[in-house]
């Protein structure tokens, strides 16, 4: 019993050797692709998809130049879906670049991690989950559940985004009301 | 038909079957706490989704063990007239081969992570009104998990060595073991958090692996108790019963040559025993007999059930074991 108690005692202090460190670094998580920290001080890459009246292009034609990430196109986004993502950027000092396009393809670039997030009037139960990550609703409505989401993994800013909207669900859905949600 | 004798427990035994009991019960208990608590912090880690499998993987033992103990005391009756313990290895291996399947294909579905280098996403959570990130909460589960089955373990060596209870062992070598898996989750979880994107597949291949173990060695121990493999210690020894019994058949005067067939049917030795008697007087064959099976039977509590069978000396003597032809 003896030999047993202490080769208990023996890996508790062991974890506690592993954990104690680690617990006391407070920014964890961090992004394995390093997405938050770039986006700092620099601009946050949006891949929005029209989905009034949560987020929609403000003017309808915009100067689309074809071809890759140049089709950027930074006229304003509308909604509270746009107000949310350009609110977060402002909070970590980023601002957006908005990519207007098709979700598939804004879904594949954020896989590969050209894009930072996709707005896109997604809900919960998007046939992207588990693909990608996917923020804490940032509003429920009639038994939607609005999300953003995120790079797969990119945890730091997950984390950072979900924080964002964890502090601002009120005002968020006062927005909602104002546009006229359910 | 002649229906076989309930076996009966020695009564000093009693105390150590009721805190094997008792103990399995505690183990349900905590088991069930553990699977909510890993559940509900699970999120898309694939770490936690193979601790969780593990943990489901504990409940058969326990759950074979108690359905065991329950039906030790049903009598075999004419439908069933050797009793009812082969349900309960059958039950065991049904379950034992469905999680090792499990473990597989989560060993499989974390090598897929890791080769289309998919990152998983943790976010955060709210406890207590605060909001921290949900990798820490899988930490805590994990860490829970750890402690209970390590100390259950601990106690149920005990009782599993004095009743020869080979589910019990099985059991208390699995919650021994099952530290490892909570740490390696633990690792993975810290090193996602790290920003080691591979850590928590990497983990959950690790714990899948040790599932595969579990379950493969569930599974060929309850095989061979199916396939009537002679005796073993529950340290899985082979045991000395058979020619323990055939040495004490020689003793009898009346007996010329002896050999003795056991196998385990759960707790209990039940098997043949073949004799050539010196001389052969049928009026006092049964006392004799009955003498003979006295015998065996006060070898060991677990000897049960012995058929005695009288054969010619030719027949022992062309009926060589595999290990001397």
């Amino acid at each position: 019993m003896r030999t047993g108690h202490s080769r208990i005692r023996r890996w508790l202090a062991g974890l506690a050797f592993v954990l104690l460190p680690v617990s006391a670094c407070g920014d964890l998580p961090r992004d394995p692709e390093g997405s938050l920290e770039r986006a700092r001080g620099s601009v946050l890459r949006v891949g929005a998809s029209g989905a009034p009246p949560w987020i929609a292009r403000s003017s309808a034609v915009g100067p689309l130049v074809s071809g890759n990430a140049d089709r950027s196109v930074e006229d304003p986004a509308t909604g509270p879906e746009a107000d949310l993502v350009r609110g977060f950027a402002h909070s970590i000092g980023s601002r957006v670049t908005w990519i207007w396009g098709p979700l598939d393809e804004h879904m594949e670039r954020l896989q590969r991690f050209e894009l930072d997030l996709v707005a896109a009037g997604l809900t919960e139960q998007t046939a992207w989950q588990g693909k990608v990550g996917l923020t804490t609703p940032w509003l429920e409505e009639a038994g939607w559940k609005r999300v953003l989401a995120v790079a797969p993994g990119e945890n730091a800013l997950l984390t950072a985004l979900e924080r964002y909207i964890r502090e601002r669900t009120d005002a968020l859905r006062s927005a909602a009301d104002s546009v006229g949600a359910p | 038909m002649k229906v076989r004798h309930g076996f009966e427990l020695p009564k000093e035994l009693e105390p150590e079957l009721r805190r094997a009991v008792r103990l399995e019960w505690t183990t349900l208990g905590f088991m069930v706490s553990i699977v909510t608590v890993i559940y509900l912090a699970m999120g898309g880690s694939q770490a936690m989704k193979a601790a969780w499998i593990e943990d489901l993987l504990s409940f058969i033992p326990p759950v074979a063990f108690l359905i065991s103990t329950r039906y030790r005391d049903r009598a075999p009756n004419a439908d069933f007239p050797y009793g009812y313990h082969r349900s309960v290895s059958i039950a065991f291996l049904a379950g034992a081969v469905a999680l090792a399947l499990f473990g597989g294909f989560i060993l499989i579905d974390s090598v897929m992570t890791l080769a289309h280098r998919e990152h998983p996403s943790i976010g955060t959570t709210v406890v207590f009104g605060r909001t921290i990130w949900a990798g820490w909460l899988m930490v805590a589960a994990l860490g829970y998990s750890m402690i209970p089955p390590l100390i259950l373990g601990r106690l149920k060596l005990g009782p599993a060595r004095a009743l020869h209870d080979k589910t019990l062992k099985a059991d208390a070598d699995m919650n021994k073991a099952d530290w490892l898996t909570g740490g390696a989750g633990i690792v993975g979880i810290v090193g996602v958090g790290l920003g080691f994107w591979w850590a928590d597949a990497v983990a959950a291949g690790v714990i899948s692996l040790d599932i595969v173990k579990d379950g493969f060695q569930n599974v060929k121990r309850v095989v061979q108790d199916l396939m009537d493999r002679s005796p073993t210690t529950v340290e899985g020894e082979r045991s000395d019963i058979a020619e323990r019994a055939r040495e004490a058949l020689l003793v009898l005067s009346w007996v010329q040559h002896a050999e003795v067939r056991l196998r385990e049917e759960g707790h209990v030795f039940t098997g043949e025993a073949f004799v050539v008697p010196t001389c052969f007087d049928a009026t006092d064959l049964p006392t004799r007999f009955d003498e003979a099976r006295d015998r065996l039977h006060a070898l060991d509590w677990r000897m049960h059930d012995i058929v005695l069978t009288i054969v010619e000396a030719d027949e022992l003597i062309g009926d060589e074991s595999p290990e001397t032809s």
